[in-house]
């Protein structure tokens, strides 16, 4: 192993560690909106990016890159929404079980889709953002990264805002909470939980449309994010929101950082080295950074 | 097991464990599954989920407090005026419900899982009152609470009755309080109403009070 170190390509590294990480936290989110609603874990939310990050590239075709990408989170959302209803809602109220498979289920059927409709060719996806660098204090970053970051951590603080102060926000988390007890002030509970699906939905979207320029397009884009994904969620708590995004930007500076200086990780291990985390995480804390133990009455 | 409970009244539901006073409770804001007939206003709500009966004007604070542990206690509040859409209206009754629970306005940023059982009981019907009820429903709000303050809860409810003229049903096992708050009590008796009267004359009748309430 060689100590080769300078302060800007820590800071470098540290950078576009952020970036990956906050699309790792992006779709983190997404799985712990839907988790802590209703205890189960989408296994489908790679996919789900996968197929509407295909339908901006498509979309791209026809408009520039910001009306696509606005118009992709909207048909996200709605179809989180409509698959919620659909495909979802039969099983809602019952175990948890047949619903994780109806997800993973739901994972093959639209990684098929997408391959049918879009083909399992590599596609090139352009970026919002130019590769250019630019300097700051010396260091080189690249505009991608920063744009990055700031998008991701945008989304996050509008959903924060969501969340604390509109009306629909606190109904939403008071389902999380206690949906029995939020039905008895007069929450419509499917309606929020169809809500969280399209808002997790809109999230995966974010996320796909994020990483897409970098590993470029194909059907199975999004596996190894979603592993990523789900060890930032466990590594905060999959129930804590902010848990989830800062899971994720550790995860990805962290995974960054040991295939930078840890020789023999290199970009091979790395998803190996988010493995390992999950299994740390739940053998020394369970409950994640942000989570709290709870103990269940058997 | 028939029951009615007229407009502007107060009426007591007394039993021991067991005689389906929750049970009543729950079929009324469809939390149960239920048969015969439920009409409120002239309109069958029997087939209708807990989320549309709330709307519909009942509020029903649950046995247990049933607030929001992880929400502080003004999100609770706002949480009662859910359905509402008259601002100015859910604005006023904040502070309605503020000159009912002063202490409300110091504590509102705390969680409400933070409070003492007697001030959760309190907020659960603070934030009943939140949403404007036609009718509110309380089950078992004595549980748990020390004299006083099952005392000043029971002012507050018959003094919101009185002067508002909310209509209120209460489940209740302590009978002495209950009694003396409401205006018509009812006793059950396993999923049947053994007894229904005006809750003065239940509470000075001996032999009700041996057979029935058990003091």
């Amino acid at each position: 192993m060689v100590l080769a170190f300078t302060f800007s390509q820590l800071a470098q590294q540290v950078v576009s560690g952020l970036a990956s990480g906050g699309i790792y936290g992006s779709l983190a989110l997404a799985i712990v909106l839907i988790y802590r609603s209703t205890r189960v874990v989408n296994f489908a939310q790679g996919e789900m990016a996968t197929f509407t990050t295909f339908v901006a590239w498509s979309l791209m075709h026809h408009m520039s890159y910001w009306p696509a990408f606005a118009l992709t989170l909207l048909i996200a959302f709605g179809s989180g929404v409509a698959l919620e209803r659909i495909v979802i809602r039969p099983v809602e109220r019952g175990p948890v079980l047949p619903v994780v498979i109806i997800t993973i289920g739901l994972l093959i059927l639209v990684n098929g889709l997408s391959s049918w409709i879009w083909g399992s060719d590599v596609k090139s996806f352009p970026s919002a953002f130019s590769t250019r660098p630019i300097r700051v204090a010396g260091v080189a970053f690249s505009i991608q990264d920063l744009g990055i970051i700031g998008v991701s951590l945008g989304a996050v603080a509008l959903l924060t805002l969501f969340f604390r102060f509109t009306k629909v926000g606190l109904a939403m988390r008071a389902v999380a909470l206690n949906p029995a007890e939020s039905e008895l002030v007069g929450v419509r509970v499917g309606r929020m939980l169809a809500l969280g699906w399209g808002l997790a939905a809109a999230l995966g979207a974010l996320s796909g449309m994020m990483v897409a320029p970098s590993v470029f397009l194909e059907p199975n884009m999004m596996l190894s994010v979603l592993l990523y994904a789900f060890a930032a969620a466990v590594l905060g708590g999959l129930e804590s929101p902010i848990g989830a995004v800062v899971g994720g930007l550790v995860l990805g500076v962290v995974l960054n950082l040991a295939g930078t200086y840890i020789g023999f990780v290199g970009s091979e291990l790395r998803l190996a080295v988010g493995l390992a985390v999950i299994l740390a995480v739940l053998l020394v804390r369970p409950a994640g950074l942000f989570g709290r133990a709870v103990a269940r009455k058997v | 097991m028939s029951l009615t409970v007229d407009e502007g009244d107060f009426a007591a539901v007394l039993g021991a464990n067991g005689a389906g006073k929750t049970t009543m409770l729950r079929a009324v804001s469809g939390t149960v599954r239920r048969s015969g007939s439920i009409v409120f206003d002239g309109r069958s709500i029997g087939g209708k989920g807990p989320d549309a009966v709330a709307r519909l004007g009942i509020a029903h604070v649950p046995e247990g407090r049933g607030t929001f542990g992880g929400l502080s206690v003004w999100e609770n509040l706002r949480l009662g005026a859910y359905p509402r859409r008259d601002r100015a209206g859910v604005r006023a009754d904040f502070d309605r419900v503020e000159r009912h629970f002063p202490w409300l306005t110091t504590r509102r940023d705390q969680p409400a899982g933070t409070l003492s059982g007697g001030e959760q009981q309190m907020l659960a019907l603070a934030r009943a009152l939140m949403a404007r009820p036609r009718l509110l429903m309380l089950d078992e709000p004595s549980l748990g609470l020390g004299p006083i303050v099952v005392r000043s809860l029971f002012e507050i409810l018959e003094r919101l009755n009185r002067e508002e003229g909310l209509t209120i049903l209460v489940v209740e096992q302590n009978a002495n309080v209950a009694l003396r708050a409401s205006k018509r009590a009812y006793v059950l008796e396993v999923g049947r109403v053994a007894l229904a009267g005006d809750s003065a004359k239940l509470r000075e009748d001996e032999s009700v009070r041996h057979s029935y309430l058990g003091y």
